[in-house]
C-alpha cells in the first residue's frame, strides 16, 4: 500500500495553525471529492487513476494586526498507487499595520496575466497532479515582506527550500516520452531541496495598465531531465540560476492586451528567454444566452528552438471560456495549444459546474496530436485522458 | 384680520405640504436626481452583509456576501464584494472602482490560484452571478451617467410619487430608459422601471425597508427585488444594517483588497 507523503514538515505547523487559541473569529471550510482519471492511449501503467481528496480551510485574526490562513490540501490514490500526499499550502501568519504586511509560513503567490501559461509564475512549484495544465500551486515557504504604496507594492521573498514536482505514480506518463523515476531527483545545490533562493517584485497599475517586474535567484522550479538508459526512465535534476522577468496587461473595453517576458541564466547551461504574447476578449450574451464568453489568442516563444525537451518555442494557444449566467455557475473551457512549425497540439475541453448548493462537478478530456519527433510536444501522444471529479463543499 | 389671513396662509402651506410632492420644487429631473443621490450618500466607508435569493421555475438559490463601499468625492463609488456562500466560491472576490462615464475598472480575485486578476467590465448588460440583476443595475448611481428627460407627479398604488424619466448615455448599456419612483418624503426610489431598446417594460426593481443613518440625513434601502418579466424570475437583495466602519480605505485598492475578508 503506497504510503501518504507530507509534502514538507509543516504539519505541526498546520495544526497549530487550525486550532488558534487566541482567535477572535475564525472560519472553517473545505471540499471532500473523489476523482477518476483514465488515460485513453497509453500503453503503460497505470491506465486508471481514482482517488479521494479534501481541503480544510481556515483563517481569521489573532490581534489587531495579526491573522492567520490555512489550506492544507490533501489527497490519496484509492487502488494504493503512488501520489498520496498532504500540501500545506497555505499556513501562514500574517502582520500588517499601515503600509507594511509581513506573511511567514507556506504561502501560494500568482504572478502572470495570460492564460494558457505563465512563464513569470516563479515561486511556487506547480502541482501538476491536480491539474495537468500547471494552474495549481504547492504551497511554498517563505517570509514575504511587503510595502505598499498608493499604486505600487515592493514585495521581497525569502524562500527557504522548494518542493519538488511530483510525478506521482511510478509509470505514470506527463507527455515525457519515458516514466519519470522522482525518487532519484538531483539538485545542483549542494544543500539540495533545502536551498534558500530570494526574489523581489514591483508591481502596480496606471490607468487601464497593470504591470510587474521581478527578479529571482535560485533553485529554477522546471528541472532538467537526464535519461537512465539502465532502467529507461527520466530522472529529474534541478538546476541553479537567476531569472528577471516582467508582465503587463492594458485593459480597453472588451479588450485585454497581455505580455510575460523572462530571461533565464542557468548557472550550468546556456542564456534563454521565453515569452507571451496575449489578448483576450469579452462577449456578452451569445445568440440569446445568458452567459459571458472570454475569448483567448496567446503566442509563445522561447529562444531554446532547437532543443526538444521544450514544449512551447514557437506555438499559438486559442481557447475560450464560456460562463453561463445561471445558479450553477457553468463553465465551460475549450483550449488547444498547436506548434506553428508542424501543426502538432495539445487540447484540453472542460466542463464544470455546481450541481446542488454543496456539490461541484468537472469533466476533462485532454488530447494530443503529434508527429514531428525533433519537437517537445512529439512525447505527447499519450497523454489523451479523461478526468472527472466530485467535490462537496461544506 | 390680519392674523386670519395669516392663519390661512399657514393652514394653506400646512395642506400643501402634505398633499403636494415637494419636488414641486425642484422640478428639474437631474436636480431631483441629485438631491436623491445626496440624501443616500454620507456614510463614507460602510460595511453590510448581503443575501441575494434567486427564484426561477420555483426553485431558490442563495448567494451570500459581505459588501464594503467607501464614496468618493470626485469619481464614482468604491465597492468590494466577497462571496461566502455557495460553498464553492467562499472567499472568491470582486473589486469595482465605479467611474462617472461608466467604464468601470474591477478586478477578481481567486484565492483557488491565489491570483488577482484585471477584468473587463464591457459586459454591463451582463447577468450579475446568474441573478435577474445586469451588472449596470448594481453599479453606483452617477449622474454623468444618464441624461434626464422629464420629471413628473405620478399615483402609484395610492401614493403619489415622483416620477423621473432618464437614459444611460454609457456604452454597452441593455436598456434605452429608466423610470424611477421617488418617494418624496426621502428622495429614495421605491420602484425603477427598465425598458429595452424595443420600448418594452422588461425589468421592474422595487426598492423597500428603507432605513434612515446620520440623524436622518442618509437613507438606504434594505430590500431590493428584482422581477424579470419575461423569464418571470425574481431576485431578492436583503441588506443587514449599514456599519459605518467597513475597511481601510487603502484597502480599496488592486494590490490590497485580497486582505479583505
Amino acid at each position: 500500500m503506497a504510503s501518504v507523503r507530507i509534502i514538507r514538515p509543516a504539519a505541526a505547523l498546520s495544526l497549530a495553525l487550525a486550532l488558534p487559541a487566541g482567535a477572535d473569529t475564525f472560519s472553517l471550510d473545505g471540499f471532500v471529492g473523489i476523482e477518476a482519471r483514465n488515460f485513453l492511449t497509453f500503453d503503460g501503467e497505470p491506465r486508471q487513476i481514482y482517488s479521494l481528496t479534501g481541503e480544510i480551510r481556515s483563517g481569521g485574526a489573532l490581534t489587531d494586526s495579526l491573522s492567520y490562513d490555512l489550506r492544507l490540501y490533501g489527497r490519496t490514490n484509492l487502488d494504493g498507487l503512488d501520489g498520496s500526499y498532504i500540501d500545506p499550502t497555505i499556513a501562514k501568519l500574517t502582520w500588517q499595520r499601515g503600509n507594511w504586511q509581513i506573511d511567514a509560513g507556506y504561502d501560494l503567490v500568482f504572478w502572470g496575466v495570460a492564460e494558457g501559461r505563465n512563464v513569470v509564475n516563479v515561486i511556487n512549484q506547480r502541482d501538476q497532479i491536480r491539474d495537468q495544465f500547471f494552474d495549481q500551486g504547492l504551497g511554498q515557504r517563505m517570509i514575504a515582506v511587503r510595502y505598499f504604496a498608493p499604486s505600487v507594492t515592493v514585495e521581497a521573498f525569502v524562500l527557504p527550500g522548494f518542493e519538488e514536482l511530483d510525478f506521482g505514480a511510478t509509470g505514470r506518463t506527463w507527455g515525457l516520452g519515458l516514466p519519470v523515476d522522482d525518487s532519484r531527483s538531483t539538485f545542483e545545490a549542494s544543500d539540495g531541496a533545502d536551498h534558500t533562493d530570494f526574489a523581489l517584485r514591483l508591481s502596480g497599475g496606471v490607468g487601464n495598465l497593470e504591470y510587474g517586474i521581478f527578479a529571482f535567484d535560485g533553485t529554477l522550479r522546471q528541472p532538467e531531465f537526464q535519461v537512465d538508459t539502465a532502467t529507461n526512465t527520466l530522472i529529474p535534476n534541478y538546476v541553479q540560476g537567476e531569472q528577471i522577468g516582467a508582465e503587463a496587461q492594458y485593459t480597453t473595453g472588451p479588450l485585454l492586451y497581455k505580455f510575460e517576458g523572462v530571461k533565464v541564466w542557468p548557472d550550468s547551461d546556456s542564456t534563454y528567454w521565453s515569452a507571451i504574447l496575449g489578448v483576450e476578449y469579452i462577449i456578452g450574451d451569445i445568440i440569446g444566452i445568458p452567459s459571458e464568453t472570454s475569448l483567448f489568442a496567446e503566442y509563445y516563444h522561447d529562444s531554446r528552438r532547437d532543443d526538444p525537451s521544450v514544449a512551447f518555442e514557437n506555438d499559438i494557444f486559442l481557447g475560450t471560456q464560456f460562463r453561463l449566467s445561471n445558479t450553477f455557475d457553468t463553465e465551460i473551457e475549450l483550449g488547444v495549444i498547436i506548434d506553428t512549425d508542424d501543426g502538432d497540439f495539445i487540447g484540453s475541453f472542460n466542463v464544470s459546474s455546481r450541481i446542488s448548493d454543496n456539490l461541484r462537478a468537472s469533466f476533462e478530456y485532454i488530447y494530443a496530436d503529434a508527429s514531428d519527433q525533433s519537437d517537445g510536444l512529439f512525447n505527447s501522444r499519450d497523454i489523451d485522458q479523461l478526468f472527472v471529479s466530485l467535490e462537496w463543499y461544506f | 384680520m390680519s392674523t386670519k389671513i395669516s392663519r390661512r396662509t399657514l393652514l394653506a402651506t400646512g395642506v400643501a405640504a402634505i398633499t403636494l410632492p415637494r419636488f414641486a420644487l425642484a422640478s428639474n429631473p437631474e436636480d431631483i436626481m441629485r438631491k436623491s443621490r445626496e440624501m443616500r450618500r454620507g456614510l463614507t466607508n460602510s460595511m453590510a452583509d448581503v443575501t441575494m435569493t434567486i427564484t426561477a421555475r420555483g426553485r431558490s438559490t442563495e448567494r451570500k456576501m459581505r459588501q464594503y463601499v467607501l464614496e468618493t468625492s470626485n469619481s464614482g463609488n468604491r465597492v468590494i464584494n466577497v462571496f461566502s456562500s455557495p460553498a464553492d466560491v467562499r472567499g472568491v472576490s470582486v473589486l469595482t472602482h465605479s467611474a462617472l462615464d461608466g467604464n468601470d475598472q474591477q478586478w477578481l480575485l481567486l484565492p483557488s490560484v491565489g491570483r488577482v486578476k484585471r477584468i473587463s467590465s464591457s459586459n454591463r448588460s451582463g447577468a450579475f452571478v446568474g441573478s435577474d440583476f445586469a451588472y449596470e443595475d448594481l453599479s453606483s448611481f452617477e449622474l454623468e451617467k444618464f441624461k434626464f428627460s422629464a420629471a413628473a407627479n405620478a399615483s402609484v398604488g395610492g401614493k403619489t410619487l415622483i416620477q423621473v424619466d432618464y437614459a444611460p448615455t454609457y456604452s454597452g448599456t441593455g436598456y434605452a430608459a429608466l423610470r424611477s419612483y421617488l418617494d418624496p418624503s426621502h428622495y429614495q426610489p421605491v420602484q425603477n422601471h427598465y425598458f429595452n431598446r424595443r420600448g418594452e417594460h422588461v425589468k421592474t426593481l422595487q426598492l423597500s425597508r428603507y432605513k434612515s443613518y446620520g440623524g436622518g440625513a442618509i437613507w438606504r434601502p434594505h430590500l431590493l427585488v428584482m422581477t424579470d418579466h419575461a423569464k418571470g424570475s425574481t431576485t431578492q437583495i436583503s441588506f443587514s444594517t449599514f456599519t459605518a466602519t467597513g475597511t481601510a480605505e487603502s484597502n480599496f485598492s488592486a494590490n490590497r483588497f485580497q486582505r479583505v475578508s
